[in-house]
């Protein structure tokens, strides 16, 4: 049996090489896939339109008499459907109505202070 | 006269080919191909463009009068509803139809003011098959009677239903 | 034994031989080699880097035109140089698109998916230029890619519009490819502009007096409009169904003059319109300021054709003004809470009562529905599509 001869690692050495190369590549194109993912996830994630209802619908309720009712509905609502907490206030100031709003679905936090034109 | 002479780079060059097909093989098995169902696109495209619906119908032609969806929300018109609301979901700007179906259905608080009824249906173009993925939209509507919706909604204060009240309107929305 | 140990190592001598056990391992070597690379870049052809994101970017470039009415400043990086932008300028009526930082179709920023009429077209009709020199036009991809689409890569694009009441579909960019594309349908509203038709034989808006000269006024309190009035809601809240002169689209229809003549069928011998005037009572006055050279942009149409401002002018049956955008945006600047007041002034021989309203209340165009068709919010669809 031959010796052992170290002449011709270098051909197993550029095979390992090759297939080191191809499993970096590949993880990389695996990778690109999730950036599109993530992308429409995040806008899928932040309740843009549900702030928009509630403010909407919070702003609107201020302008009836018998708001109680509507509030409430808006609070339960939130917090059952869409696992929100929202809670708000309104004051006067001056002539001006000041809203304080705040919405919480554990993940977005959303504050604003409306007042009234 | 056969012996190890000769075999070394042969040797050699064997594994090593054999090293390079064995990770050709597993990259190409583990790499998947890109489609784009199997991401969360579709989704945001079909979430906004239910809630684009939504938003519109909630939107009155002027200040004093009511918006559709009010006014639908209210009488439960669920003809009305799928009539508007399928014409929003599928006209494009070319000709032809796309082809998004919708369930949809009202949510409100019982008298006790804490519980949440989900269950009233209001409107729909098919039932929603098993395995099929929708997305769901809501909005949220202020009524000015509930006297169309049963009983269990009208608290102690209002028996009759003539009072202004907020619902939600829950919309499930897949393609196909 | 000389000869056996040379064999082994005889190749290492600089002969130039080299052994067949080096060729066929090296052979074999190569030949996987070239296949598993001829092979793997087959697994990239269908991955290009900025496809991933091609459906982001239209979703962006969607929130941008249908939720945000846009900026005006010159485009960050490529300052303009010469002038400036009165602050408050909708981007729409800015006749260097370098004034024009980034693009938005909303009415403003609290009223997402109703768009502004005067910001659809001069986004879309994009060979329409206001001042010499282009300056106006807007060039595809360049001036939408600054503006619009945003990012380093230099995406193509298309975005249509279709309003429900027409059959026209208003585009910018290419032709969809066949292959994929990123893609994001809005729905939208489109505000649409104020119309009044007074006809004035059924609304008795005579005089009493046999005059030659009868004047018809009509009122834009600028106050009223922006903040409403008793009886008609409070509007300020409400962009989306103001009513603004300095910047909507206004039209005035007089009909049925010859029901207004006392003795319809004695028609006199010449009615002619002699003139068109324009005032504005400022605040703090008590008389009108003649603001007529200052306001030019409108389309006369008299007896359903129309004419150039050449008066006077024999007058049959209708008088139409339709004032473009922005017609009114001199008055505007002069002061934003005065009433404006337009004349039309009719000679008549012999003089007998005709459509007259001096000494009497002008003609109030405001957010009264039975007097006035207001803005109507039409439904459309918006398209757009990157790749």
């Amino acid at each position: 049996m031959a010796g052992l001869r170290e002449d011709a690692q270098w051909i197993v050495l550029m095979g390992f090489l090759v297939s080191f190369s191809l499993f970096f590549l590949a993880t990389i194109l695996d990778q690109s896939v999730m950036v599109g993912q993530t992308t429409a996830e995040a806008v899928s994630e932040f309740p843009k339109d549900d702030i928009r209802e509630i403010r909407s619908a919070i702003i609107e309720s201020y302008t009836m008499p018998d708001h109680a009712a509507v509030q409430n509905d808006i609070t339960v609502l939130a917090l059952s459907r869409q696992n929100a907490i929202v809670t708000f206030s309104a004051s006067s100031v001056g002539p001006y109505t000041l809203i304080s709003i705040h919405y919480n679905n554990g993940v977005t936090a959303y504050n604003e202070t409306w007042r009234s034109p | 006269m056969v012996n190890t002479e000769g075999q070394l780079f042969t040797i050699e060059g064997v594994a090593a080919a054999l090293i390079m097909l064995a990770t050709a093989y597993i990259v190409v098995n583990a790499t998947s191909v890109y489609t784009p169902g199997d991401t969360h696109i579709n989704d945001m495209q079909l979430e906004t463009l239910g809630c684009d619906a939504l938003t519109i119908m909630n939107t009155p032609q002027n200040t004093s009068v009511q918006s559709p969806l009010q006014s639908m929300v209210e009488n439960r018109d669920g003809n009305a509803f799928r009539q508007m609301y399928t014409s929003l979901l599928n006209n494009r700007t070319e000709t032809g139809q796309d082809n998004v179906q919708f369930l949809a259905n009202v949510s409100y608080v019982r008298s006790d003011g804490k519980t949440v009824n989900s269950t009233t249906a209001l409107s729909m173009t098919r039932p929603l098959l098993a395995g099929e993925h929708a997305v769901r939209v809501t909005d949220l509507v202020i009524i000015n009677t509930t006297k169309n919706y049963p009983a269990d909604c009208r608290p102690a204060t209002c028996p009759s239903g003539a009072c202004n009240r907020t619902v939600l309107v829950e919309v499930y929305v897949w393609r196909g | 034994m000389q000869q056996l140990g040379c064999r082994l190592q005889c190749r290492d001598n600089g002969s130039g031989n080299l052994s067949l056990d080096f060729l066929a391992g090296f052979t074999i070597f190569i030949i996987a080699f070239i296949w598993v690379a001829t092979m793997i870049p087959g697994l990239f052809i269908n991955v290009n880097a900025n496809s991933v994101d091609y459906n982001a970017v239209a979703y962006r470039t969607g929130v941008i035109l249908a939720e945000d009415p846009g900026t005006t400043g010159p485009v960050p990086g490529f300052p303009c140089y010469g002038h400036s932008t009165a602050s408050g300028t909708g981007w729409e009526s800015l006749p260097n698109k370098c004034d024009i930082a980034r693009f938005g179709l909303a009415v403003s920023k609290n009223t997402p998916n109703i768009l502004d009429t005067n910001k659809v077209i001069r986004f879309f009709c994009w060979t329409v230029s206001t001042v010499p020199g282009d300056l106006g036009n807007f060039s595809y991809p360049a001036d939408y890619q600054e503006r619009a689409v945003f990012g380093d890569y230099p995406y193509r694009f298309n975005i249509s519009l279709r309003s429900a009441g027409q059959n026209q579909v208003l585009s910018v960019g290419d032709i969809l490819p066949a292959g994929d594309y990123g893609y994001i349908r809005r729905d939208v509203l489109i505000k649409g502009s104020s119309n009044t038709t007074i006809d004035a034989g059924v609304r008795g808006l005579n005089n009493t007096d046999n005059v030659t000269y009868n004047q018809f006024s009509l009122e834009l309190n600028q106050a009223e409009l922006q903040e409403g009035v008793s009886g008609f809601p409070h509007q300020i809240d409400y962009p989306a169904y103001q009513i603004d002169p300095g910047s909507d689209s206004i039209m005035i229809n007089i009909t049925n003059l010859t029901g207004t003549l006392v003795h319809p069928t004695l028609i006199p011998s010449s009615c002619n319109l002699v003139g068109i005037t324009f005032y504005e009572q400022l605040s703090g006055t008590s008389y009108l300021t003649n603001i007529t050279t200052a306001i030019t942009a409108y389309n006369l149409t008299i007896n359903d054709t129309y004419v150039q401002t050449s008066l006077p002018a024999t007058v049959n049956n209708s008088v139409s003004l339709a004032f473009r955008p922005g017609a009114f945006s001199a008055a505007e600047n002069l002061d934003p809470a005065a009433p404006i007041f337009i004349n039309l002034t009719f000679a008549l021989n012999p003089p007998q009562q005709y459509l007259n309203n001096t000494g009497r209340q002008p003609f109030d165009y405001n957010y009264n529905p039975a007097q006035v068709t207001q803005p109507q919010l039409q439904s459309g669809v918006l398209e757009v599509a990157v790749w």
